[in-house]
């Protein structure tokens, strides 16, 4: 399954998007509010579709479709707390509140779990060592390493496993697999260091310690960076003003206050919707724009 | 002026019995193309890695090595990192980081220069290696040929003035391994960078290079012309173990006793001929006819034994196997059909992504075909032979190694160490031993799982001519003991002279398949290079020794011919 062309988030300038990431997922865990659950878990779900694809983001439904049901479900069933009783189930009172409560921390977390498929399909190991990379370029070299070790190792292991699956005769029972998948472990591990002897004599012909490092990087910051970046900029700061000044925020129990607070409570609602819709409004703006490049050319 | 000399450098690895160089004298010219050519273990690259100060290995050193008529010890290192550039033979583990762009970028990064410095060193070096596609790649997802590629560049991009390359095409396919050569052979001509390389493929550099250092036993036993090393190769009488890897024209050439230039491409190697046998005349073509299917009446079956199997049951039966990796992936093999005989020797031509691996993987029952059937005949053991035999290897000492094989018996082991050479190397740790040993051991071990059927996936990969050899005459002897092989190669001339049968794989089927003279000659490119030098006289000869043969005949069956000036 191939991946849907959507290119224009993933190419801003990595500090727009880290910035982006970070507003988006504390505002979510910062508003405590139905409203604001339901836009955040809405954005990342449009998002991660639009980045991953249908069949992708299925899978990943399967997974979070679940979990989001089993905590919406399970606070009214064990929580009793709230004073707008709705039925009895299993003799226990289900209250409004409790119900309320479990949906907006169920959309919550879920909304948090959609946002880091994106960040991560977002946000490649380049463009986080770029940030970091200029901080520590010790570690940063040893993270890009580590990522370039585990799947060369996956490869070997694989190939030592199936020679020797090859080789194997017949069933073999538990005490014996396992003393298969120690051998193989075993072999991987020789392995793997005589490969390290090789990498160390390479990074040592090739100059390294003798300065401290450079971290060289692909990224420009251009003006549709910096647009973008003051857009996300502008939309933080209402969002962030409104919080401050209490809207945004409910409270559950003993009942619920706080559900609507009148049009700064609208304003911030809108800014955040914004917000969270950000990335896909730009790449619907984008697909636009290739459907008229297709025309005038 | 020199750019490198070694003076009487002698030097011993530490509790070793012998030096591994022995006041070794060379000196490199700016601008050189030098290959350092030599048997496995002859200390070709122990002398290379004195020339980088970083990789100088640990032991007693006698003599110097003068950089620009400097000691290289006292080279400021920063100077060393930047004017030597050291690529290695294994193409993986040089790579350091997770990107291209990353890879070619390290080197510059180490130096500590700024970004906009790196960026362009690292375009250049992309524009001139043709990497644009694969820029932004993974280093992990790129071909073994790109990654040796990658490393060349890298190296490239710090600028060297000397580039030093040991054994840099040993684990690429002929493909990868000539394109890299190329790569290198641009870096002299257009860059002007000094290069120092070591070669078992002495077919591909011998054109190219400008002088031949020879090796022996840790000593320079030769330097000179590429011609001049050919001609001192072909003249002894007993054959040095280099003489295998000659290309096909220097060995055709000085068999049959001519003087002159001594030809090093199928170029000049095909003009030579023309000169000794004149035009092709009617007759000439008719008669090595003659002389081959003479010797066959004999009743000894060529040279390669019988080829006919056809009346005898399969051991392994590929029927009209389909393939594909996923539902949506295109069909890798299409309804190909396959059939290995036994004790019969059969080999898997076909280009890059042809669907030969995949086809051995379905053979060894790790794959399923979606449509058509892989049939196994009772009592078949099939293993099969690794690309790398290291993933075969467990224990510290290759005695342990056969031991743990042969469950615990230590006749059987010895017996199979006997058999495949390998008695004297039993301490060793399997690590140590060289490309053709380490897959002799691995071979023992598969028989000594009993195996009766062999998939090879590339077992010449790595392997100088005279390992080769020696692993076509193991072949040959399992074969000829009942062992059926089956293997996947890219080597043309490996497969002409030494397999039963031949089979030709291109868009998932099996194009064409054959005895290998009946194969080669019907090919009009994908055929040896003995058979593109003589083939308009000779159609049936394809191997260095027949098209000699011939030739001889025909010049002793013809009027005395003044010799060749």
């Amino acid at each position: 399954m191939s991946k849907p062309r959507q290119r224009f988030f993933i190419n801003l300038h990595p500090a727009a998007c880290m910035f982006y990431f970070v507003a988006v997922l504390i505002f979510t865990l910062l508003c405590m509010h139905p409203a604001f659950s339901a836009l955040s878990l809405a954005g990342a779900l449009s998002f991660a579709w639009r980045l991953k694809g249908g069949a992708s983001i299925k899978k990943t439904l399967y997974f979070v479709g679940p979990m989001f049901l089993l905590i919406a479900l399970a606070n009214p069933l064990f929580n009793h707390r709230g004073v707008t009783m709705l039925f009895m189930a299993f003799d226990q009172w289900i209250t409004l509140e409790a119900t309320l409560y479990g949906l907006v921390s169920a959309s919550q977390l879920a909304a948090v779990i959609l946002w880091f498929v994106c960040y991560q399909e977002v946000m490649t190991s380049d463009k986080f060592l770029y940030l970091f990379g200029q901080v520590a370029p010790g570690s940063s070299l040893l993270i890009t390493m580590t990522l370039r070790l585990i799947p060369a190792m996956q490869a070997t292991s694989r190939s030592i496993r199936e020679t020797h699956a090859l080789m194997a005769e017949g069933e073999q029972r538990l005490f014996q697999k396992l003393g298969t998948a120690l051998r193989n472990l075993s072999t991987l591990l020789t392995w793997s260091m005589e490969n390290a002897v090789e990498t160390a004599d390479s990074m040592r012909a090739r100059g390294y310690g003798l300065r401290r490092r450079s971290t060289f990087h692909l990224f420009h910051f251009d003006s549709r960076d910096a647009r973008t970046l003051g857009l996300m900029a502008a939309l933080t700061v209402v969002t962030l003003l409104g919080r401050c000044f209490g809207h945004g925020y409910m409270e559950f129990y003993p009942r619920l206050v706080g559900l609507t607070t009148g049009a700064p409570g609208f304003i911030m609602a809108g800014a955040f919707a914004l917000l969270v819709f950000l990335p896909t409004i730009l790449e619907a703006k984008e697909a636009v724009r290739w459907r008229c490049y297709g025309f005038a050319n | 002026m020199a750019l490198l000399r070694f003076c009487q450098l002698s030097f011993a690895y530490p509790n070793a019995a012998v030096r591994a160089l022995d006041k070794v004298d060379l000196e490199l010219r700016e601008g050189e193309y030098l290959v350092l050519a030599g048997p496995s273990g002859c200390g070709k690259t122990t002398l290379l890695r004195h020339a980088k100060p970083e990789l100088v290995p640990a032991g007693a050193i006698e003599g110097q090595v003068l950089y620009r008529e400097q000691p290289l010890a006292e080279l400021d290192p920063f100077c060393a990192a930047t004017r030597i550039g050291f690529v290695q033979q294994n193409p993986d583990n040089q790579i350091v980081t997770d990107y291209v762009w990353h890879e070619l970028a390290f080197g510059l990064e180490n130096l500590g220069l700024p970004t906009a410095a790196i960026r362009r060193r690292v375009a250049e070096m992309a524009a001139f290696f043709g990497m644009e596609t694969w820029f932004r790649s993974k280093t992990t997802e790129i071909s073994g040929g790109q990654k040796q590629l990658l490393n060349l560049a890298s190296v490239l991009a710090m600028d060297p003035e000397l580039l030093i390359l040991d054994e840099p095409t040993a684990m690429l396919d002929p493909l990868a391994a000539r394109a890299l050569l190329d790569a290198v052979r641009r870096v002299n001509k257009e860059l002007g960078v000094t290069v120092l390389l070591t070669e078992h493929r002495l077919e591909e550099v011998f054109p190219v290079a400008d002088r031949v250092a020879m090796m022996d036993g840790g000593r320079l036993a030769a330097l000179g012309r590429p011609q001049q090393i050919a001609r001192l190769l072909t003249d002894k009488a007993d054959r040095h173990q280099l003489y295998f890897g000659l290309p096909a024209a220097a060995r055709i050439f000085s068999e049959l006793g001519a003087t002159g230039d001594m030809p090093l491409t199928v170029r000049d190697g095909r003009a030579v001929v023309k000169e000794m046998l004149g035009p092709v005349e009617k007759e000439e073509e008719m008669q090595p006819h003659r002389h081959l299917s003479g010797r066959r009446k004999d009743g000894k079956e060529g040279k390669n034994g019988k080829s006919d199997f056809s009346k005898e049951k399969p051991v392994l039966q590929a029927d009209e196997v389909w393939f594909r990796y996923g539902e949506e992936g295109p069909d890798v093999l299409r309804g190909l059909d396959l059939r290995l005989y036994p004790g019969e020797r059969l080999c898997l031509l076909g280009g890059n992504g042809a669907g030969k691996t995949t086809l051995l993987s379905l053979l060894a029952e790790s794959k399923k075909p979606y449509r058509g059937k892989v049939r196994r005949a009772p009592g078949v053991k099939l293993c099969m032979l690794p690309q790398n035999p290291r993933s075969l290897f467990t224990f510290d000492s290759l005695g342990r190694e056969l031991l743990e094989s042969a469950d615990g018996d230590q006749e059987r082991a010895d017996a199979m160490a006997e058999r495949l050479g390998l008695t004297g190397l039993l301490d060793r740790h399997p690590y140590d031993l060289s490309g053709g040993e380490a897959q002799r051991a691995a071979v023992g071990k598969l028989l000594l799982r009993q195996a009766n059927v062999l998939l090879l996936d590339e077992p010449t990969k790595g392997l100088d001519a005279y390992a080769k050899k020696n692993l076509a005459e193991l072949l040959v002897r399992l074969s000829e003991e009942g062992t059926s092989l089956l293997t996947v190669t890219h080597d043309i001339e490996f497969a002409a002279e030494h397999m039963q049968r031949c089979a030709f794989i291109f868009d998932g089927l099996v194009i064409s398949e054959g005895e290998p003279h009946q194969f080669f000659t019907g090919n009009r490119f994908y055929t040896t290079a003995a058979q593109l030098i003589a083939g308009e006289y000779f159609p049936q000869a394809i191997t260095c020794g027949e098209v000699i043969a011939a030739c001889q005949s025909c010049l002793s069956a013809a009027a005395p011919r003044p010799p060749l000036g």
